[in-house]
Order: C-alpha cells, then structure tokens, then sequence
C-alpha cells in the first residue's frame, strides 16, 4: 500500500539555456547534423568559438558555421567534488573538459565514462553532439587514451 | 617619502587615501547593505576629517547600492563625478585608479570608494529574514557562462577558475602543500586581528590536507569566507591630504587589466595569463618602482591558487616560482614580503578587496598594531575578479 502522504521527492532538472542570436545559429547547426560545430571566418579562414560578431584574427564579419572533427585532447579541466546545482550532486565528481580541438578553438564539455584519477591533460578524446530538445547541443567528451 | 613621481604617468602621487573604515565581519547579519555600506562610508569621512557634504565623487559597489541612494542618504548635495566599476573583486582596488584621475584632474575634490555585502546572509535566507531585492549584478561574462559553462554544471568561482588553475599546477608542478603557505600564513596573521573573523582558530598544515575537495586542487579551506561586511575609503588631492587628520598614503601607481578575451576563460591564447599580468608592469612603471622594493603585499585571496598566480602576475616571482617563493617564508610577518598582514579573504573576511586597501593604508600610516610591518614606506595592493580581471595599486606612505 503507497503512503499517499509522503511527499514526491523533488526531482532537479539540468540546465538547458535557451540560446539567442549567435549562440542560437551554433546550436541548431548542431543539432540538425547531430555534428561539433564551431564558427568559421570565411575571410581568413581560421576557426573561432564561443561565436563573436567579428573575427579575432581579420575583424571580417563574414562568417559561417561548419562541422568539425570533434577530435582534440585534454587542456585542462574542473574536477567537481561539490556543486551548488542541485542537478549535478548525483553526479559528483564529475569532470568538465576543457578540450583543445584539432581546428584550434577549445571547448568545455562533459567527460563521461572516466574517473577523475583516469584522466590526465593531454589525453585524447572525441567530441560528440548530443540534442537537448530542438536548440541546444550537449557537448560530451569521451576518452580515447594517451600517446 | 619614497616616492618618484616623475616617471610614468602625471597622475602618479597626485592623490592620497585619507579615510579608511570597515564594518565588523560576520556570517550571519542583521543589517542590510545599505545599512552596512553606509556605516562604513560615515565612519570612513569621519576618519579623514571630513564632512560627508565635502564628498563630490563616489564610486559605489555596482548592483548592490547606487551613488544617488549613498548621496541621498549621508548627505551629500553635490555630486561631480559618479561611476561604477565591473570587474567583480577586482573592482575596489581598480576604483583607486578612477577616484585618483578624478582627483587629479580637478573633477572632483573628495572621492568615497565603498563596498558591501551581504556576503553570508543572501546565500542563506533564515525563516525570520525579509526577502530582498537587492543582490548582486550578474557578470559582464554572464552571456558566456550561461550558455557555454552552466550546461556543464559549472556556475561558481571556483569552478570557473579551476579550468586554469588546474593547468598551472600540472604546468608548474605546484603543490597542495604551496598553497597551503597561504592559507596557512593568512589564519596567523588573522589571529592579530580583532576584526578577523578567524582570529583565535588555529589552522595547522594536518587541518588543511584534511580539508575536502571543492574543485580540485582547490580543498574547502583553499577558499575566501563568504562574510556580510563593507568597508569605504576616501581619498582627496596629495595637497589637500597635508591638511587632514592622518598621514596620508598616496597612490604612485595603478591599473586595470582583463585578459582577452575577458569574458571566456578557454579560448584565451594563453589561458594562464590573468588581468594583473598585463596591469602590474603598467603600475609599477607609473609609480617609478618595482615590486621587489615593496614593504608588504595585499593580495587578493579568493583562493590560495590564485594568490600564487598573482605573485608570479606581479613580477615579484619567476613564472611557476610562486611554489618556492612561499616555502621560503617570505610572505609572513618577519619574512621579507609579509602577505595579507590582516587575514585577507581567507581568514579576515571577504569584502572585495577594499580590505586589502583598508589594511594597506593602516600599514602605511604605522597604526597597524601587531600586525605592522616595521618602518614600512611602500606597500602593493592587488584585486582579482569575474573570470581573471586584475587591479593594482602602489601605495607610499606620505
């Protein structure tokens, strides 16, 4: 018999944001081909991220968004034994990857599937795309080995 | 006086710091920031001789209490220059640099630079308190961090800055044991200090290494308290600080630094240089000194971590000499750079820096009590905030 009483215990959901302008066109340039994006001068040709009106390197404005390898290596990382987001304590520790891209930008994403003490910088990894609803694209490292 | 004002800058020297005050720091206040802010900025007038009506700058603490709300309420009819400053904890000691150009080129006379907070109580809403509106603005980096780190279940300060942090260690082989010097050093001095609220709690090297994990490296007692406290200075011309009520400290030298981009910690260029790296060598090259000549040093103590970066920012270390540079004792009282002679951050409280500034100008003015460092003439103060602004001052006595 269910105690009808006992209250439901409170469920956290993890932040999705709801990206505008720049960070939008990122993002649904992910989730429709399900691949990394990352912006793309289409003047000098470098890569850039997080998304900026102009480029760093010619300050054209001209620019794309375009798929990319989503190989790189560990450049560094927060390794979380505590977190005021509730929606993260189950998950403690946890680590968030700073990853250094083959095309150049980094990215910060989460490193599933390893333990705090299995990972070192300079590790390899690969970047996917995952969809939280139809405008945001979870970036989740997975661990490949060391040279 | 050991000062040269010729090289550098015309404002170098050309403003002083005549009041200084600071709240008690607690967790767990009753009164509200306005209330703090306010006993703090009167005590601080009172303490240069001035009337609140003689002040005609103020540079508030942005988000938590405007200039209007501080004028209308001490009594302050004419206000001549009004600006804030958004680098988080960075901003009291970048302010000094505001408050001296307004001085220096006549805008304004008397200048009130003030912080507080509710440092402890707003995070922690007791079932009697009143709810408030006021809270602290959201970072100029809060477009990034929503969108690029929050997803990650990165949202405070010492995860944002652990993704370098951690790179400098692995870089530079720094160790729990270097940073807890700071720590270490920071709870001694605090014990000379009757407003530290860690005065009279001993913290020994077994307490530190015991100390649980937050964001690795950084341990729990690797951070700043959070406090409720304000504090406030004023400063006025180099001139007019002959006529007041204490020794003046002038300010020979300052700046502001951000690194680039500012407001994305991961795809700077190099990730390990922070605000200071770039203000510092600007600073001391205004004030026509350099860092090694320094008395004492207040350093912004967030996290033992980053007081170890900005030693090396600072220049009074090779780059990863930071390890060394506290093993060698130099940062205590007797050593030769006595660090954080209050307590700092970690162990006094967490006001924003301004209580380096506060502790800086009592140094200067010798009236440091236990705590003072003997004969000292020259002093740097440093702030450090949002994902890795830097300040600076350089501080003579008068």
């Amino acid at each position: 018999m269910t105690d009808t009483n006992s209250p439901e215990p409170k469920t956290y959901k993890k932040y999705v944001p709801k990206p505008e302008g720049m960070n939008l066109e990122l993002h649904l340039a992910a989730v429709s081909t399900g691949l990394l994006n990352v912006q793309h001068c289409l003047d000098c040709d470098t890569y850039r991220h997080p998304p900026r009106w102009y480029c760093p390197n010619c300050h054209s404005g001209n620019y794309e968004f375009v798929p990319v390898s989503g190989r790189g290596e560990i450049y560094s990382m927060a390794i979380n034994h505590f977190t005021i987001d509730r929606a993260w304590i189950d998950e403690l520790p946890y680590v968030t990857a700073v990853v250094q891209l083959e095309e150049g930008p980094r990215i910060v994403g989460d490193l599933k599937g390893a333990a705090p003490e299995d990972v070192e910088l300079g590790d390899k990894v690969q970047v996917h795309v995952e969809a939280r609803g139809e405008e945001f694209s979870y970036l989740v490292v997975e661990l490949l080995g060391r040279d | 006086m050991a000062t040269n004002n010729t090289s550098g800058s015309s404002i170098s020297g050309k403003a002083a710091i005549v009041g200084i005050a600071e709240t008690d720091y607690v967790r767990g206040s009753d009164k509200s920031v306005p209330e703090l802010v306010l006993e703090a900025s009167m005590a601080a007038v009172a303490d240069a001789g001035l009337k609140p009506s003689e002040i005609d700058g103020i540079i508030p603490p942005g988000g938590f209490i405007s200039t209007e709300e501080i004028a209308a309420n001490m009594g302050i009819p004419e206000v001549r220059y009004a600006v804030e400053v958004h680098m988080g904890g960075a901003s009291p000691t970048a302010s000094l640099q505001s408050a001296v150009m307004a001085l220096a080129s006549g805008i304004a006379t008397n200048v009130l630079v003030t912080f507080g907070w509710n440092g402890y109580s707003a995070f922690r809403k007791r079932p009697d308190s009143r709810p408030t509106k006021r809270g602290m603005a959201p970072g100029p980096f809060i477009e990034v961090s929503r969108n690029f780190y929050a997803p990650y279940g990165i949202r405070s300060a010492v995860q944002w800055y652990s993704l370098y942090i951690q790179r400098y260690v692995d870089l530079y082989g720094i160790t729990p044991e270097d940073a807890a010097q700071v720590a270490l050093t920071s709870r001694e001095h605090a014990h000379l200090n009757d407003k530290a609220l860690m005065g009279g709690r001993p913290m020994t090297m077994d307490d530190y290494m015991a100390s649980p994990y937050i964001t690795e490296p950084m341990r729990k007692l690797d951070c700043c308290l959070e406090t409720d406290c304000a504090a406030a200075v004023v400063l006025t011309t180099a001139d007019r600080a002959k006529d007041l009520a204490h020794d003046p400290v002038l300010w020979l030298g300052g700046a502001e630094g951000h690194p680039y981009p500012a407001d994305e910690i991961t795809n700077r260029p190099d990730m390990l240089r922070l605000g200071l790296d770039s203000a510092a060598p600007r600073a001391f090259d205004m004030a026509g000194v350099g860092p090694k000549e320094m008395d004492f040093l207040q350093i912004y103590d967030c996290f033992t971590y980053v007081v170890l970066m900005e030693l090396e920012a600072i220049g009074i270390c090779d780059k990863g000499g930071a390890g060394e540079f506290v093993r060698d004792g130099n940062i205590k009282l007797g050593g030769k750079y006595p660090m954080n002679t209050h307590g700092g951050l970690l162990s006094q409280g967490h006001c924003w820096g301004l209580n380096h500034v506060v502790e800086a100008t009592r140094q200067l003015r010798h009236e440091a009590g236990d705590a003072q460092v003997v004969d000292c003439e020259l002093g740097v103060v440093t702030g450090y905030g949002d994902l890795g602004d830097g300040s600076i001052a350089v501080l003579a006595r008068g």
